[in-house]
């Protein structure tokens, strides 16, 4: 176990990080006598004492052992004390070892060999024992700041790897979340046929508080939303998905009491689900949900604080639909309306995101509502599978430059194809169709 | 968060900052919900440095608005700027929220 941090530095002849074992030091002299001499003293101060005779000796120790504390002669036949300091300042030992010589020589210019080689300080013989008690002691302190450096950068490179670890878990489980969100868009838009939809979908972290969806909910007549969940990233998504949930019919428990029929009363519901009783407003939603005829374009569409959807005429002329109410989510109470209208054959109905028309250049403008209704205008005269999707894709990427989007951008759109052949006049009763598609 | 906070005839004004986003929503409704509780639930939020707000911004603003409501009080903001005035209008929250010029008239308002 490790000592503890803000530990106050160990007393001499007291162990580094054991209070009840002795700090080792190893004692390093060709002469026996003088050996014995150190050994009794550093007893006496509590040390316990390994020894060398030579620095070959010496070495050999300190591989073999945790000795951190060396009080070494000068000279000595063989290794010398500064070979001694050379030779285990190369050695990887996991530690520090702090070397005291003791020397006749006092002149400078064997203090610099000495430091050069590595030692860590000094004691000239002869010396007095209180001497080389408080140089112990120097060293017990520097080897107690080390060993806390050490503990430190231990526990550092600890947290990075638990960080690390957790990132990379973040990291799968968020792209794992986000392949949970996407199967839970549409993939193809065979429930809206004979009418068509299109969508895009680029969340602004992996994970996503739009969702959107389609689905059969009689036969002929299907239902629709697009939905912006305050806030984006991870909580943004778990609401967005728990509501796809809510808001598929089958999909799940369901809203008490829904009526997929009835856009705003389906919206009221909602609210009521969402909405916490004690007026702290976390989450809420925006919202258009509503309902389509396929065969004869008749739509039922109710708004909670949503970006107005656009309806683009087949002549080319462009309206919001800017009735509704606010978002779900946040008031207990809230009424909403229903709207109708029709598509008729050509017409377009758009629904999105702000994260669309907030979608800001490097410079920091808006994408705005102009460019987004010209890029889907211009879409439309070029025309093919996809082509407002694709369009506004590449004119939104192109505008925000290299960077991540900042909030989630999508955005549905339901059309009614000209009238092509096969499809049944308006007016009439659909087919009844026993088999209900799922989205 | 530091807003600048006085009280004027029992009315708490509270200017708030520049930037109302999701990193300072959590702070701003904290101290926001402390104003409510120990004051007398009538607010007046002076908006006209805040030019950012979003979605979690929102949500702090009404969470404020039932708090004080639900003592009687109510919370009228003054000095919307024009972005900041679409987000109202788009959420349709303009309708709930009594939006003032500056502050005499919201002052005035809780007479």
């Amino acid at each position: 176990m490790r000592q503890s941090k803000g530990q106050s530095l160990p007393q001499a002849g007291r162990p580094l990080n054991h209070p009840r074992i002795a700090v080792k030091v190893l004692v390093t002299d060709d002469a026996a006598d003088f050996r014995l001499y150190l050994r009794v003293l550093l007893q006496r101060w509590g040390y316990q004492v390994v020894e060398a005779a030579d620095g070959q000796e010496a070495l050999a120790c300190l591989e073999a052992n945790d000795i951190r504390l060396v009080v070494s002669d000068w000279m000595m036949p063989g290794m010398s004390g500064p070979d001694l300091c050379r030779a285990a300042r190369a050695t990887d030992l996991g530690h520090y070892v702090y070397i005291i010589l003791l020397t006749g020589r006092s002149d400078s210019a064997d203090l610099v060999e000495g430091l050069d080689a590595g030692a860590d300080d000094f004691v000239t013989k002869p010396f007095e024992a209180q001497v080389l008690r408080a140089r112990l002691r120097v060293g017990e302190r520097i080897l107690a700041l080390e060993q806390r450096l050490a503990d430190q950068n231990h526990d550092l490179q600890e947290s990075r790897n638990q960080l690390a670890s957790a990132y990379n878990q973040i990291q799968a489980d968020l792209a794992i979340a986000a392949r949970i969100q996407r199967q839970l868009l549409p993939t193809t838009d065979q429930a809206t046929l004979p009418c068509r939809a299109e969508w895009l979908f680029l969340p602004a972290a992996q994970v996503s508080g739009d969702s959107f969806n389609f689905f059969e909910l009689t036969p002929g007549l299907i239902g629709f939303y697009h939905l912006d969940i305050s806030g984006h990233g991870v909580p943004a998504a778990l609401l967005s998905v728990s509501l796809t949930h809510s808001l598929v019919p089958g999909g799940g428990p369901g809203v008490a009491g829904t009526n997929f029929l009835d856009p705003a009363t389906f919206l009221v519901d909602l609210n009521r689900q969402l909405t916490n009783r004690d007026g702290e407003v976390q989450n809420y939603a925006t919202i258009a949900y509503g309902t389509l005829e396929k065969h004869t374009g008749r739509v039922l569409l109710a708004l909670a604080g949503h970006p107005y959807p656009i309806l683009i005429r087949h002549d080319g002329t462009i309206e919001y639909l800017r009735q509704g109410g606010l978002p779900v989510g946040m008031f207990p109470h809230v009424d909403y309306d229903t709207q109708e209208l029709c598509l008729d054959p050509g017409d377009r109905l758009i629904l999105y995101s702000d994260g669309i028309t907030e979608c800001s250049d490097p410079s920091g403008e808006a994408f705005g509502y102009d460019r987004f209704r010209e890029t889907l205008a211009q879409a439309i005269l070029v025309g093919g599978t996809g082509a407002l999707a694709t369009a506004l894709d590449r004119r939104l990427r192109a505008w925000r430059g290299p960077i991540h989007f900042e909030d989630d951008i999508s955005m549905l759109a339901l059309e009614r194809p000209l009238a092509v052949q096969g499809d049944p006049p308006r007016g009439e009763d659909p087919p009844t169709n026993p088999q209900r598609a799922k989205p | 968060m530091n807003l600048e906070h006085r009280t004027q005839d029992g009315v708490d004004i509270i200017k708030l900052p520049e930037r109302l986003m999701m990193a300072d929503a959590a702070d701003a409704r904290a101290t926001l919900k402390e104003i409510i509780e120990q004051g007398s639930g009538k607010l007046v939020l002076n908006l006209t440095a805040t030019s950012f707000m979003d979605s979690s911004g929102l949500a702090v603003l009404v969470s404020g608005l039932q708090a004080a409501r639900k003592r009687d009080g109510d919370v009228l903001l003054v000095g919307m700027s024009n972005t900041v005035r679409a987000l109202f209008e788009l959420t349709r929250l303009h309708t709930v929220f009594q939006i003032f010029d500056d502050e005499p008239g919201a002052l005035r308002a809780f007479g």
